[in-house]
């Protein structure tokens, strides 16, 4: 049996309209249509080039569709840059790598050792820091790693368009669990920042994802900025004068983009509206908006890999990877090169991680420290 | 001659990277300086509402950078001047000495003409004679040169050899853009560990659950 849901899947995924699919089939569009709406039963053959054309193998097509992932924080670019189109597509990318993701991870256990925190950002933000183990002062190194370590799953998708990241809590049978896409393209300064504003929107407005408001966007912001660069840390290194070079002194220490720190002592006082107008003009003429200099290399989430290491062991048999969650090996190489290494993996903050007292969870074995 | 001035080690032939290389201390501290003086010039002239013109503005640029500059522990030579000179220098440009060498520090994107005979002694390296076939002399003396743009904002600096001058024109050896300093920031090393990191131990198959979350 054929679900036309997925052929729909399918061709969002590709970023195809009806009209370009049937255009490389050489059928009309309305004869799409019939296929996703099932109004009329779909060829062998047709389903084959339609697997052929959107690089999908053909069990794709009869496994019933899932609907794990809400477009989240997505939804709130979808107001301001990004088309429909792109968005849909974004979706289906993060479905899809979800679906690669939860094929194995059904046989896993990875608790979520997180909930969602609520209040005042900046003070969420303090919390935050402490449950993964960070210190209250210090830059933070490997964020992506202490995430995974408690739960989150980040997944790295080739091709996200018109935003950075975006977050959801994916729901997965009888799990909820918390979900950060990123766009591997992206700078490490922009990445770590990325991936702090969206765990801030996780903790923040977990019941509000599909509706955030520029306040609850700021919100998100603020939750960031505390948690990379703390006010108790940041605050002795912006001493004035503040200038572009002093900012970008600061850069490799805490990991952020010049313009990120030249907001930060904005928020904190330490510069005037017009020194930091004055500052994002500089650094506009010198096209930094676009590409900073002090280039920091990107983290690589691991938790995909570490999980298909552990299914399959190490030497990671991309074709029964692939078969199991009804993908081509070579798409599957393609996403799991996006990943970490066990021997390259710097980072992985499980054994920092202090979880939440709750009277209701009882841990018989403490987690090695 | 200290072997590690400026004079002992390059002739005015030597690779202008180089000598930027040599001079990073003073050239960053320079950039830095009128990066936070023009802003605050900036400020200065609309708090007090004083009339914004050419001559005011680079003059009181010259006064902050040179305020600056003392901080950064670069010698002021103004002193060293007849009073006639100090005050040439004074409304002209700064002057200083680093590691050897002398230094004026002028507003424009070009080497300005030389109008005194200091400047014109200075513009030659300090050789009482000059003339074109002269073999490459020790390099002395150096501009830097600062400019704006059409806002007033701080846009380029510049190292410049001067090799000769007068009233009419100016030549130099070679003029070099002095980059941004945080251009010549190394990025940190790629992977920073935390202490105690493993890999992801919480990834365990379903025969073997952690209890977290299980009632006792």
């Amino acid at each position: 049996m054929i679900f036309g849901e997925r052929v729909k899947q399918a061709r969002e995924l590709r970023g195809f309209t009806q009209v370009k699919l049937a255009e490389l089939l050489k059928v009309t569009q309305s004869r799409i249509a019939q296929v996703e709406g099932e109004f009329r039963d779909a060829a062998d053959s047709l389903i084959a080039e339609i697997a052929y054309h959107t690089e999908l193998p053909l069990s794709y097509f009869s496994k019933a569709p899932e609907n794990w992932l809400s477009a989240g924080s997505l939804l709130f670019r979808a107001r301001t840059s990004i088309s429909k189109r792109e968005i849909t597509q974004s979706l289906r990318d993060a479905e899809h790598v979800f679906g690669l993701a939860h094929s194995m991870g059904r046989n896993l256990d990875i608790p979520v050792l997180l909930r969602a925190i609520g209040g005042e950002p900046m003070d969420a933000a303090r919390k935050a820091r402490a449950l993964l183990g960070f210190s209250a002062t210090e830059p933070i190194h490997g964020l992506i790693r202490a995430l995974e370590g408690a739960g989150v799953w980040v997944l790295a998708i080739p091709a996200l368009k018109g935003r950075d990241a975006f977050c959801c809590w994916a729901q997965a049978e009888d799990r909820e669990i918390p979900v950060i896409v990123i766009s591997p393209d992206c700078p490490g300064d922009r990445l770590a920042m990325n991936v702090a504003h969206e765990w801030g929107h996780l903790m923040l407005h977990k019941n509000s994802l599909g509706r955030l408001s520029p306040e609850l966007e700021k919100e998100a912001f603020a939750f960031g900025a505390e948690f990379l660069m703390p006010e108790a840390g940041i605050r002795p290194d912006l001493r004035p004068p503040i200038s572009l070079t002093r900012i970008a002194s600061l850069k490799p220490k805490w990991g952020a983009s010049i313009q990120a720190l030249v907001r930060r002592a904005y928020d904190l006082g330490v510069i005037s509206e017009r020194q930091y107008r004055y500052l994002f003009m500089q650094i506009s003429s010198k096209g930094w908006r676009t590409t900073e200099p002090i280039p920091i290399t990107p983290e690589k989430p691991r938790l995909l890999k570490k999980m298909a290491e552990v299914l399959y062991g190490s030497s990671l048999p991309v074709d029964r990877i692939a078969a199991d969650a009804d993908m081509l090996p070579s798409e599957v190489s393609r996403i799991l090169d996006l990943y970490d290494d066990a021997e390259m993996q710097p980072l992985a903050a499980r054994s920092r991680i202090v979880p939440f007292p709750s009277p209701a969870r009882v841990r018989k074995h403490p987690l090695p420290r | 001659m200290d072997v590690n001035t400026i004079p002992s080690l390059f002739t005015c032939e030597t690779d202008p990277e180089s000598v930027v290389s040599a001079l990073k201390p003073l050239l960053f501290a320079v950039y830095e300086a009128f990066e936070v003086v023009l802003p605050e010039v900036e400020q200065l002239i609309e708090r007090e509402g004083i009339e914004r013109t050419p001559a005011i503005f680079n003059h009181l640029v010259r006064c902050k950078a040179k305020v600056r500059l003392r901080a950064f522990d670069c010698q002021d030579e103004d002193n060293e001047a007849s009073s006639l000179q100090i005050e040439q220098v004074m409304l002209d440009g700064l002057a200083l000495e680093y590691r050897g060498l002398r230094f004026r520090i002028l507003k424009g994107a070009v080497l300005p003409t030389a109008h005194s005979s200091q400047r014109q002694l200075f513009y030659q390296q300090e050789l009482p004679i000059w003339s074109p076939d002269m073999p490459a002399p020790a390099l002395r003396s150096l501009v830097i040169l600062w400019d704006t743009d059409s806002t007033w904002q701080f846009c380029h600096l510049y190292l410049v050899a001067p090799k000769s001058g007068d009233t009419r024109t100016a030549e130099a050896y070679w003029q070099v853009e002095i980059r941004h300093p945080a251009e010549s920031i190394a990025p940190p090393p790629s992977g920073q560990a935390g202490p105690g990191r493993g890999d992801l131990d919480n990834v365990r198959p379903r025969s073997e659950p952690l209890v977290i979350g299980k009632k006792e």
